[in-house]
């Protein structure tokens, strides 16, 4: 066998995808110390808004990105820290968060398989790829590394030098200082879910650009996220990135010798492995 | 007493008195009854949300079918379709039984997504996404009486469960694992063999699956909507509890069919629904809130 470096190079992007995308889940966690189960579908849901927009309505690809974003961004604001925060306070409401999210996912699934029964890709803006030492470097996905590195270095500074953030890893921490500060956890929890989804509809908008969409995704995706959320570690933003590069390189690796289709199994296995050595570390 | 009788009329009247649709009602309701009964032991007494119960559901649906394809005899397929689950049990048992609450969930449903992956995948064995097709003349009748006696046999289990030492000691793990274990409760071999126990009813419900339908495939033995149906039932109705899990079934069956009837096939909409209607309404479900004065 012999190998090939746009191997390597595709396992960077596509890793830079999946970092991306569990930068905004990572927030999430974060502020409700719950796993969001829908998360991946609404990452599905968004690719698929995006082709969208720009396939019916006839948006050009910066204005579809504003609007993916500010309606991430919207649905976090308005909707999530309801059940972000019902779900954190006690340990019964964490049943209750995790039925109704993953209720939510299959209901998107459900929804997107009828709105769009075929995968698809928006694929209009494909410029010609710059061509280093003959390796092909696809525009859109230099663009989604670069923002990639950027969102992962802003969500550093923002959870440390940033009031807001630094109260977001306090809460994470343990809700009962953050309270006795005087922090408002209603609008800690209305930020931390309004950027988690925008950022979850910003790494959306390059899967639609740069790979084919599946509404079936949605579940495997959540499960990535999660495993990059417990490697790179929770509310460490570059750690997060680090692992979805080291998961994208796995993964291409992995179709690249047994076949495409079994890349998720990585990270199935990787949960399945994690898991119980996390569960006798923390000796529960 | 109602319940009895209508267990008793089922056995009486057989398939050929329901008629077609009605036998396939029955043995539906039937099949969920065992899938939701055998969920309960770990998922209610237990106290978790084992949401990869239905993977065990979809290992014997296939080993009967590859058995049958082999040329096994029905009672053959069926057994080894139990004897698989039970080995996936024991072989998953160091992964899933240390985890408690949504690790452990987590990692139940990514064993229902291997599974899936794996079927998928390796055509050669399971004919990948197109799936088996069998056949047996092994038909309805006999497989709904078969099923019968599973489901009996996992309702006499069931509340076997509940007055033993095991369940008492099954409900003390999930009420407060350190407590149990300090009072002397091995909380984890109690947990496995709780696994194990709702694992083979399961494994061998779907063992029984593939002869009525006389195919099996990926989204028949692995998708989200069959593997989560006995969950949603569970929750509906009530874990932990005598009525509970059989009424969630009635009921999701129920919703089901209603839709279906009407032309409406949001099968995977309705389980997500009813897991938000249990999350946010029914926290002990149906048959909690009914008869929680009755006990």
């Amino acid at each position: 066998m012999t190998f090939d470096p746009q191997i390597l190079l595709g396992g960077l992007f596509l890793g830079s995808l999946y970092g991306t995308a569990a930068l905004g889940f990572q927030l999430l966690l974060g502020a409700a110390g719950r796993v969001h189960l829908a998360y991946g579908h609404l990452w599905v849901a968004g690719a698929l808004g995006l082709s969208t927009l720009m396939a019916r309505c006839d948006l050009p690809l910066s204005a579809s990105f504003a609007v993916l974003v500010a309606a991430g961004g919207l649905a976090g604001w308005l909707f999530h820290p309801g059940v972000l925060f019902r779900g954190a306070l006690t340990e019964e409401r964490a049943r209750s968060f995790f039925l109704v999210t993953l209720g939510a996912a299959l209901m998107l699934e459900e929804a997107g398989a009828r709105l769009w029964p075929l995968p698809g890709s928006a694929l209009v803006w494909a410029p010609p790829p710059l061509v280093v030492a003959g390796v092909a470097l696809p525009p859109a996905k230099l663009a989604l590394v670069g923002t990639g590195i950027c969102v992962a270095a802003g969500f550093h500074i923002y959870l440390r030098r940033n009031r807001w953030g630094r109260a977001l890893v306090a809460w994470n921490r343990g809700a009962a200082p953050v309270w006795f500060v005087g922090v408002d956890t209603g609008l800690l929890g209305r930020r931390a879910a309004a950027l988690g989804l925008s950022v979850c509809a910003l790494s959306s908008a390059f899967l639609a650009l740069s790979y084919t969409v599946s509404v079936r995704e949605g579940m495997a995706m959540t499960v990535r996220c999660l495993v990059l959320a417990v490697l790179g570690g929770t509310l460490s933003p570059l750690g997060v990135l680090g692992a979805g590069v080291g998961l994208g390189i796995g993964e291409s690796l992995v179709g690249h010798v047994l076949g495409l289709r079994w890349g998720p199994a990585l990270g199935y296995v990787g949960l399945l492995g994690i898991l119980p050595v996390l569960a006798r570390r923390s000796g529960r | 007493m109602l319940p009895s009788a209508a267990g008793a009329a089922l056995v009486l009247l057989g398939p050929d008195w329901l008629g077609g649709y009605g036998a396939m009602i029955a043995w539906t309701l039937l099949l969920q009854g065992t899938l939701a009964l055998s969920y309960d032991i770990l998922g209610g007494y237990g106290g978790e949300l084992h949401l990869g119960h239905g993977a065990f559901f979809g290992i014997g649906a296939y080993t009967a079918a590859l058995a049958v394809s082999a040329g096994a005899p029905w009672w053959a397929a069926a057994g080894a379709a139990g004897a698989a689950g039970g080995a996936a049990a024991l072989l998953l048992w160091p992964f899933l039984v240390p985890l408690r609450g949504v690790p452990f969930a987590l990692a139940s449903l990514a064993v229902l997504l291997l599974c899936g992956l794996f079927v998928r995948n390796l055509n050669a064995l399971t004919g990948g996404a197109a799936g088996i097709s069998i056949s047996s003349s092994f038909g309805m009748e006999g497989t709904y009486r078969c099923t019968l006696v599973l489901f009996a046999a996992t309702l006499w289990m069931h509340e076997g469960i509940r007055e033993s030492a095991f369940g008492r000691a099954l409900l003390a793990s999930a009420a407060d694992r350190e407590a149990a274990a300090s009072s002397g409760v091995p909380t984890n071999e109690i947990r496995g063999k709780a696994l194990l126990w709702g694992t083979v009813p399961a494994a061998l419900a779907g063992g029984l699956y593939p002869f009525p339908m006389a195919y099996v495939s990926p989204q028949s033995a692995f998708g989200l909507e069959v593997a989560l149906t006995p969950v949603v039932a569970v929750l509906l109705g009530g874990p932990a509890s005598r009525w509970g899990p059989l009424t969630g079934v009635v009921l999701y069956v129920g919703i089901q069919e209603w839709l279906w009837t009407r032309g409406w096939e949001f099968s995977l909409a309705v389980v997500g629904g009813g897991l938000m209607a249990a999350g946010l309404f029914l926290p002990r479900g149906l048959a909690g809130r009914l008869f929680s004065s009755r006990g």
